[in-house]
This record gives C-alpha cells, structure tokens and sequence, in this order.
C-alpha cells in the first residue's frame, strides 16, 4: 500500500504516528516561509538559520500536542513568530536595547525603529538602489511591524492567519500594515524624486561641459 | 467616503480583506479617481517588491535539518523502548522478589522455631526490594548514556515503582503465609518436631512459590497497565 503525501492532513497524522518522510514533506512545504521569517526580522542569514532549525525541532517536539483545533500552518507560524521573538529579545538585551516584542501597544508605536547606528540609515542606504534600498527600509521597520508585513508579504497569509500567529487584533494587522505599507511608500517616492533631482542635475552639468567643450 | 478615508483603507482593499461593503464603495470611488489609483498602484508595485524579497534556502540548511531531525528522532525512540526495558526489569525483579520470599518460606517451614518466624518474614521485603535495585542498576547502567536527561529519572523511576510493588507483593505474601502457615504450623504441633519436616512434600511449597508469583506478576502488570494509561 503506497502512502498519500499530498493532503496535508494525512502528513500531519503520519507524522505524528511517527513516519519520517511525512515529517520532512512538511518541512519542505514551509521551510522557506520559515527561513524568510527569520532572515528578514533577525536581519542575517546564520541567525535565521539557527531560527529555522529551532523551529523544526519545536514542532517535532509538540507535533504530537498538535490537535487541529487551529489549521497547522497557523499552529506552526504561531511557533516561528515566537521562536522569532525570543530571539529578538536576545539581540536586543545584547545591544542593551528595549523590546517589547510583537504585542498591542499604544496608537503612538513608531513604524520606522530609531536608528541608534552612528552612521544613519540613510547614509547606508542612500547610494545603494531598488531591492537593496528596500531591503534597508523593512530592516529600519520596527518589528511589530515588520512582522506583520513579512508575514503578509513574503509568507502570504491572511489577515486572520497573522492575528492568530502574532497574537494580536485583526484591527491591529490592518492598521499596522497600513501604516508600514504606506511609510515604505513615502520612502519609495522620497527617494526617486532625490535621484530624479540628482540626475537632471548631473544632466545639466553635462550639458554646460559639453558646451563648454564646444567652446 | 472621500480620497483621504478611501487612501486609509487601500492596504486592506489590495488584500481583499476590506469588508464587502467597503470593498465594493472602493472599487466605485477608484472608477472615478485617477488620484486613488495612482496609490493603488504604488501599494500594488510596493507588494511585489516585497514579496521579492523572499530569499531561497541556503545551501546545506535541508541537510543539517534532516541530521539534526534525525538525532532528535533517536533520542525521542529511547524513551518510547524503556516500558519494554522496564517490564524485563520488573520480571527480574519480582523473580528475584519471589525466590527469595520461596526459599525463606521453605526454610521457615523447616526451621522447628515457630516463635522466630516473624523476624526473617519482616526482612524478606527489604530483601527482595533491595535485590530488585541493584538488579535495576545493574540494567539501566549501560542505558543510561543513550537516554542521556531522562536515564536519571527513568531509573530512579524503575526502582520507585519496583520498590512499592515488591512490598505490596510481600505483604499480600505475608498475608496469605500467614494463613497457610498457620495450618502447616497447626500440623506442624500435632507432628513431632525435629527429622519429620525432612520427610514432607514439598507440593505446598511449590504451590506456595507459584502463588507468589503470580501475585507478583500480576500488581507489576497492573502497575504497567496503569502507567501506560496515565501517559495517554
Ligand atoms: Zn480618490
């Protein structure tokens, strides 16, 4: 009798009476979303590296826990958002910085962190164009934002999936990403018409030296 | 609703997660506001871009996952193997348990004292108890490594559950002894004492032995059973 690993539920129920092979098609189904949550909020590759394989293990752990009373996906997302927090925590305590992790806080939470490097953001950012730039804002983004928008963005779930995964309000997912969509906007539009503005510069520098060399 | 109010509410129209109502009232007020497209379609390019952003997997992270899963699948078997452990260590226990109690009983039974008999039938618990540790120990040392945390607790559990059941199974021992004895103590005085109790049959005693096992093995079968199902 040959098993069927495509429904996600007979995965699940394989997996949890023990069989390997079930276990690491779900690990390839959402490993990348995983990778990515952590590659994005942690901000390098080695950490969220360790993030992912400390997930994994979590789930093997409790998978047996694991009762469907939720879909697995926001059951397992739950995992890595807090998996992604403990995380955080550290690296914030190590920088001797305040987190208050991915929570309901009060309206006046600032979509962009302030910078506390010595060289800002926007210097680092400021010669570098489209993904990179990007890249440079969402890493700016406070990380109750950040998470909301990597979870939309890059992992696709839904509004309701986020609320349960962040354990926040569904109010707050839509306002929060609202408001981080709209701020990287802002950035966006900033930043063309500054190099829409240098270029024209440069241009009509171009255009005396040329007729300069007319001359 | 005008531009501003409809400006608020774009992020969640281009989700499709805006209630129908508001969804549909945006749809109208875009037909007819260049203004609001022009947002739309910032949001729009803004959402791809982002969901570019997702990185494939490093090179060697699905290796290292599944050795890492793999290890922690051979950890996780040990533990499921130790009620198998367990039960040949509480069939050695209880054997050990009740040839001591047998050979008590049929020295007991030979020895023409009655009045003595109390004192060895107290330390034969303890006795059995305490071969029923060391046999333990004796099988849970080599194991100890591969179960790594849970070997301390898993031995110090064997011996806590062989411990209690061995007693038990001596005291329901000690109760039928009692009975059984006292008729065989009652012929006993009728008899005469001394060369008589060499000539016996050993039958009672057999029977005696194969009471206390059973009885023996049954509390450590109950003990299991009960054990199995609190797991659950
Ligand atoms: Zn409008």
């Amino acid at each position: 009798m040959t098993k069927d690993y495509s429904a996600e539920q007979t995965l699940i129920r394989l997996a949890q009476a023990g069989d390997g092979e079930a276990f690491t098609r779900l690990v390839e189904r959402y490993n990348r979303q995983i990778y990515n949550i952590g590659l994005r909020m942690l901000g390098n590759p080695e950490d969220a590296a360790d993030m992912t394989q400390d997930v994994w293990l979590k789930i093997y752990r409790y998978l047996a826990n694991f009762r469907g009373d939720s879909a697995f996906s926001t059951w397992l997302y739950r995992i890595a958002v807090n998996c992604c927090r403990d995380y955080l925590r550290l690296s914030y305590r190590t920088r001797e910085l305040p987190f208050s992790g991915f929570g309901e806080e009060d309206e006046s939470e600032a979509v962009f962190e302030i910078a506390d490097r010595s060289a800002g953001p926007e210097e680092l950012y400021l010669h570098r164009e489209g993904r990179d730039e990007l890249l440079g804002w969402v890493a700016q983004l406070s990380p109750q934002f950040r998470i909301v928008l990597v979870l939309r963005e890059i992992c696709g779930l839904s509004y309701q999936e986020i609320a349960a995964a962040v354990e926040i309000s569904l109010g707050t997912v839509k306002s929060r990403l609202a408001r981080a969509r709209a701020a990287l906007v802002e950035k966006i539009t900033a930043s063309r018409e500054q190099s829409a503005a240098a270029d024209s510069h440069m241009d009509s520098e171009d255009e005396r030296g040329r007729s300069d060399g007319l001359r | 609703m005008d531009c501003a109010e409809i400006r608020q509410h774009l992020s969640e129209y281009l989700d499709n997660e805006a209630a129908p109502v508001l969804q549909r009232q945006i749809k109208e007020h875009l037909a007819a506001c260049p203004q609001c497209r022009r947002q739309l379609a910032e949001l729009h390019e803004l959402s791809q871009a982002l969901t570019a952003l997702s990185e494939p997997l490093p090179d060697g992270l699905s290796a290292r996952l599944a050795d890492c899963l793999t290890q922690q699948r051979r950890e996780q078997v040990s533990p499921r193997r130790t009620p198998l452990h367990k039960k040949a260590l509480f069939k050695v226990a209880s054997i050990a348990a009740c040839l001591l109690l047998c050979l008590g009983a049929a020295g007991l039974a030979f020895e023409p004292g009655q009045d003595g008999a109390p004192t060895p039938d107290n330390s034969l618990p303890e006795l059995a108890a305490l071969d029923a540790d060391s046999n333990g120990e004796k099988q849970l040392a080599p194991e100890n490594k591969d179960i790594g945390l849970y070997g301390g607790s898993e031995s110090a559990d064997a011996s806590i559950g062989a411990a209690p059941s061995d007693s038990d199974a001596a005291n329901v021992a000690e109760d039928s002894e009692g009975t059984t004895f006292g008729e065989a103590d009652a012929a006993d005085t009728e008899d005469e004492p001394g060369e008589n109790s060499a000539a016996r049959s050993p039958v009672p005693f057999i029977l005696l032995a194969a009471a206390c096992l059973l009885v023996i093995f049954l509390l450590v079968w109950l003990l299991l059973q009960r054990k199995k199902d609190s797991k659950i």
